[in-house]
């Protein structure tokens, strides 16, 4: 049943891709020569190569997973958030709320602002919250992309135990791109994630046209399927039986302050060579936000037709009406995508998904480190900015040290029942502080130091989100109902703001914001 | 609105985004390629010491 159409050849492909990937992102290295080179590319992408790295970033295996799980579980309802996405990231570009600002300042991280705007310990406070926060948010991946490689490929069907061969899939990633982060920095995230658009965006044409063309599929078929199976809730997002108001609105209000300061990504806007590059970055790139989610999760609408077509499928993903499936669903789109693409086809798709699957460690991973250097052990030091060699020598032991995090997490962790809500928890507890900061940093004269590290602390709230099942049997029914973990994550944007407007009023900074800003 | 509005509006946010994507990436192509090559070009010409612009 779990058989694909995955090949010797296809493995072929997918190792002399992942080679090739590896050693090039190894060459580059000799391109870098200083701290700036390989954190932030010497800040001279121009504005094709950093759309293409925006992209790429963002475009992981795991994005491509968890879309497709909600895909999969909510239908075409799921389509509001990449279109949200868009909205909010070609407004940005626009109007360079923001991201123009944090350009022209020169920055190498977001938590730096924070020093020049507020002061040194706002900054180490936003690198420890936003390294924590990052590090959880990321220790999923690992799992995610080892389950898409050992269903796609059908790895799973041949007698090992699937737990064994999702974690050595996942400790061999893991050793591969820790080695060209490590050598490359940013130079080699720059070109990798270049290089991983290209293959990218033909695979992921190529799945959506599989999806439309294969006899049962298509279109009419999909819709009609969604139609009969789940009514209205399957296309409509704020219907009772679909995501609701508090989701949609939660989910607004974490793609508005991820965009905003969610390191990996808005590290894009430090890297161009100028401000107008950033915002082209953000504007012109806004349609690549949108297909990293839609596309993938049209290949999970795809696979609920797929299973249900399929009794046994149907049977094994509880979508006959008489079986429970729990956490099947991260399974659906990898067995969909090995079952209809051809084998040869098969593995240049799978070879760009595990490339994607790097891409977003190495910029994860180059952002988490770069912060840890630069924001958290420079102050502790006692130094404005550590040296070359220190940055260089720092990022790259950070690197390693999450590296060895992430293979014990993605081998240990059992992944939850809704992984893009566990996502955008861990998110919450620094996007939501930091977010509040930096917007009232930039436009609020009378923000205060004293407001930004209440503003942030109000942020680790988010964390509650995580445990709801407990906070609804601590609390009486009529209360338990409403609460989510959205409605939890929701309530802390609130919390942040409220928490950061009282801190600066009531302890307001002795120096200016003008002040400040012109002596750094 | 009704279900068959939403997946009208559903079908044309698909068409619009996918098929900008589509322009997006025909264009990043060749001048991402040409960006690299500069690139490498203006790291290899930057003296190391002269720091960030």
């Amino acid at each position: 049943m779990l058989e694909t159409n995955f090949t010797g050849w296809d493995w072929l492909i997918v190792v002399f891709y992942l080679l090739g990937t590896a050693t090039f992102g190894i060459y580059v290295n000799r391109h870098v020569h200083s701290a700036s080179d390989y954190l932030v590319g010497g800040r001279q992408a121009g504005t094709a190569l950093s759309i293409a790295s925006f992209i790429g970033t963002g475009l992981g295996l795991v994005t491509l997973m968890y879309a497709s799980m909600d895909g999969f579980n909510r239908g075409f309802a799921y389509l509001f958030v990449p279109l949200v996405a868009m909205i909010i990231t070609m407004g940005l570009g626009a109007s360079g709320f923001v991201i123009s600002r944090l350009r022209e300042l020169s920055l190498t991280t977001i938590p730096e602002y924070f020093e020049i705007r507020f002061d040194r310990r706002v900054r180490v406070l936003a690198g420890s919250i936003c390294v924590l926060a990052g590090v959880l948010n990321m220790g999923l991946f690992p799992k995610m992309g080892a389950t898409f490689i050992a269903y796609a490929t059908g790895l799973v069907d041949s007698g090992e135990s699937a737990e064994t061969i999702v974690n050595l899939i996942t400790s061999l990633l893991i050793v591969m791109v820790l080695a060209y982060t490590v050598l490359g920095g940013m130079v080699a995230v720059l070109v990798t994630d270049y290089v991983q658009f290209v293959i990218l965006s033909l695979g992921l044409g190529l799945g959506i046209w599989m999806c439309l063309e294969t006899p049962g599929l298509g279109w009419s078929n999909i819709v009609a399927t969604w139609s009969a199976e789940r009514g209205e809730a399957a296309f409509n997002p704020v219907h009772p039986d679909s995501f609701g108001w508090t989701y949609v609105i939660w989910m607004i209000c974490l793609t508005f302050a991820a965009s905003l300061c969610w390191a990996p990504e808005v590290t894009r806007a430090l890297t161009t060579k100028d401000e107008r590059t950033t915002r082209r970055t953000f504007f012109l790139g806004a349609p690549g936000f949108f297909a990293r989610f839609a596309i993938p999760a049209l290949w999970g609408i795809t696979a609920f037709v797929y299973m249900q077509q399929h009794p046994e499928m149907s049977r094994y993903f509880g979508l006959d009406g008489n079986t429970v499936a729990v956490g099947h669903s991260s399974q659906a789109m990898p067995l969909l995508i090995g079952k209809i693409v051809p084998s040869g086809l098969l593995g240049l798709l799978v070879a760009g998904l595990m490339a994607a699957f790097m891409s977003t460690h190495d910029s994860y991973l180059l952002a988490w480190a770069s912060i840890t250097s630069q924001d958290i052990i420079a102050p502790i030091k006692g130094v404005k900015k550590l040296s070359d060699r220190d940055s260089i020598h720092y990022t790259r032991v950070t690197v390693i040290l999450i590296g060895v995090f992430l293979l014990i997490w993605g081998i240990w962790y059992e992944l939850p029942e809704s992984v893009w809500t566990y996502m955008g928890v861990t998110g919450t507890v620094y996007v939501s502080g930091s977010a509040t900061a930096l917007i009232g940093g930039m436009y609020w004269k009378r923000a205060s130091s004293t407001g930004a590290i209440w503003g942030m602390c109000g942020g680790l709230f988010a964390i509650a989100g995580l445990f709801v099942g407990s906070l609804q049997s601590i609390v009486g029914e009529s209360i338990a109902a409403m609460i989510s973990a959205e409605s939890v994550a929701l309530a802390v944007y609130g919390l942040c703001i409220l928490l950061f407007v009282a801190g600066s009023l009531v302890f307001p900074d002795s120096t200016t914001a003008p002040e400040k800003e012109s002596a750094s | 609105m009704s279900e068959q509005s939403w997946i009208a509006f559903w079908q044309t946010v698909l068409l619009l985004g996918l098929g900008s994507y589509l322009v997006l990436a025909i264009v990043i192509v060749p001048f991402g390629a040409r960006d690299i090559y500069r690139l490498f070009k203006n790291l290899d010409a930057r003296d190391p010491e002269e720091g960030d612009q």
